[in-house]
């Protein structure tokens, strides 16, 4: 029998990915033809109409108090090394918070980073581009002293771990002379005197300090990377995350990988991109914690997050804080604050929301009270 | 990708059907003529019933045009 193209029928309906997934499934494993085919999804079509919610249902709060529930079952359990390469983070309650706060700098920014084909297969290459990545400061590959009596910075470079690292003393010796923008001389042993531009011991000092946080290779802000290897390739995790930065570098795959930073998506990736960090964040966080929740609630949730094209967070200043209303506004947080203001600059309450028309006593639009009752000409039939 | 025929919601959604039943029931209640034949005396009953046969004088007005309604479905 000659085989049916079931993705052709199915994708004539606005079926979400899963339950197109679903349907083919099944189909393929009866076999069915195509008259029965066609029929089955027209079936299928009609049921998941009938699923979807109706309009007037209070979706907003049946999603709020979705999370909220097994929300209250969360431990404050904070930190937790994760079964993925010993990099600590941040789970539970705090980490549910930060999401749905959209926190600039979360407490604990964590990349995973996947490479291309010809890096990811071999260990070597995959530890050549995490050197490239890593933060290397000058105190790691060198010891700096000073040499109080002559105002000189001596350092004395480690060949190991420049080798290792994939550095050579020339790097060195250019990168310090950049920094402290001064000749740097190479003496018989292989240490290297920088002589201070400006003879004091205060300038001494601070060129000191400054060498010792410069960082010479990689990325400041991955403190540190880890390689482990995930079914056939190697794949980096990172403390720390600067995803426009990871995203340049020679050997790294950027269509899959990924910060746990969602303001940093949104700002690298956009809008679309952030919302999809919140969902996925957000269920992970959930999941980790045992507690399972449709993820079609995350879903409303951050599609109010990022419904104007900007991320905002659920509170103060953002969702909560930015309605429209004025009662509403007052009735959240700073009542007479709120109240003061709006009398200040003449705002008007349309009484469209549903906080407004309970306060005012009025019937909400939600359910059978957003339904608007006509008479019908035309009688018995 | 073909033409839906049918426009989600298709029918009357529960809380229309019960607005139109409640708004019914009151005014048989309040002594307006019932329109079918039944032996039934509650007017919540009756109205019910007057629903099922499709005789109630009333329906629902759609604020559709406030809306902006998804028409594309592949964004589903």
């Amino acid at each position: 029998m000659k085989k049916v193209d079931y993705d052709s029928i199915i994708n004539q309906y606005p079926f979400p990915p899963s339950v197109k997934e679903e349907i083919k499934a099944e189909l393929e494993k009866n076999n069915v033809n195509k008259t029965n085919a066609k029929k089955i999804v027209e079936k299928c079509y009609q049921a998941y109409l009938a699923n979807l919610m109706e309009p007037g249902e209070a979706a907003g709060i049946v999603a709020a108090q979705s999370i909220g529930e097994p929300g209250t079952q969360m431990t404050m359990r904070t930190f937790h090394y994760a079964g993925v390469a010993e990099i600590n983070v941040t789970l539970g309650l705090p980490r549910l918070i930060e999401i749905l706060d959209v926190r600039k700098n979360p407490s604990t920014p964590m990349m995973t980073i996947r490479l291309l084909p010809e890096y990811a297969q071999d260990r070597e290459k995959a530890r050549e581009v995490a050197n490239r990545i890593e933060a290397t400061y000058v105190r790691d590959v060198a010891d700096i002293e000073v040499d109080i009596r002559r105002l000189t910075i001596i350092i004395r470079p480690d060949t190991r771990v420049l080798e290792r690292k994939g550095l050579s003393a020339e790097d060195l010796k250019n990168k310090i002379s950049k920094v402290l923008k001064t000749e740097v001389e190479e003496s018989e042993d292989g240490s290297f005197v920088a002589q201070i531009a400006e003879p004091s011991y205060k300038t001494l000092m601070t060129a000191f300090e400054k060498l010792k946080d410069t960082v010479i290779m990689g990325i400041k802000e991955i403190k540190r990377v880890i390689i482990r290897k995930e079914d056939d390739e190697y794949v980096l995790y990172t403390e720390g995350s600067n995803l426009k930065k990871i995203m340049k570098v020679k050997g790294v795959d950027f269509t899959r990988t990924t910060t746990n930073n969602i303001y940093e998506i949104y700002e690298v990736l956009g809008i679309e991109a952030a919302r999809n960090a919140i969902i996925k964040e957000a269920l992970d966080t959930l999941e980790e914690q045992g507690l399972e929740v449709d993820p079609r609630h995350i879903m409303l949730v951050a599609d109010v997050m990022t419904a104007d094209g900007e991320l905002r967070q659920i509170g103060r200043h953002g969702v909560a804080g930015e309605k429209q209303s004025i009662l509403a506004r007052a009735a959240f947080e700073m009542t007479v604050n709120n109240l003061l203001d709006a009398a200040v600059k003449g705002e008007v309450d349309y009484l469209k929301g549903i906080t407004e028309n309970i306060i005012v006593g009025q019937p909400i639009k939600l359910g059978t009270g957003d339904v608007e009752l006509v008479l019908k000409l035309g009688g018995r039939k | 990708m073909i033409a839906i025929k049918v426009k989600f919601p298709f029918e009357y959604t529960r809380f229309e059907k019960a607005r139109i039943i409640g708004a019914r029931a009151l005014q048989i209640a309040m002594g307006a003529p019932v329109l079918i034949e039944t032996d039934k005396v509650d007017p919540l009953d009756i109205a019910m019933e007057e629903f099922k046969r499709g005789v109630i004088p009333i329906t629902v007005r759609r604020r559709r045009n406030e809306f902006v309604w998804l028409e594309r479905y592949d964004l589903f």
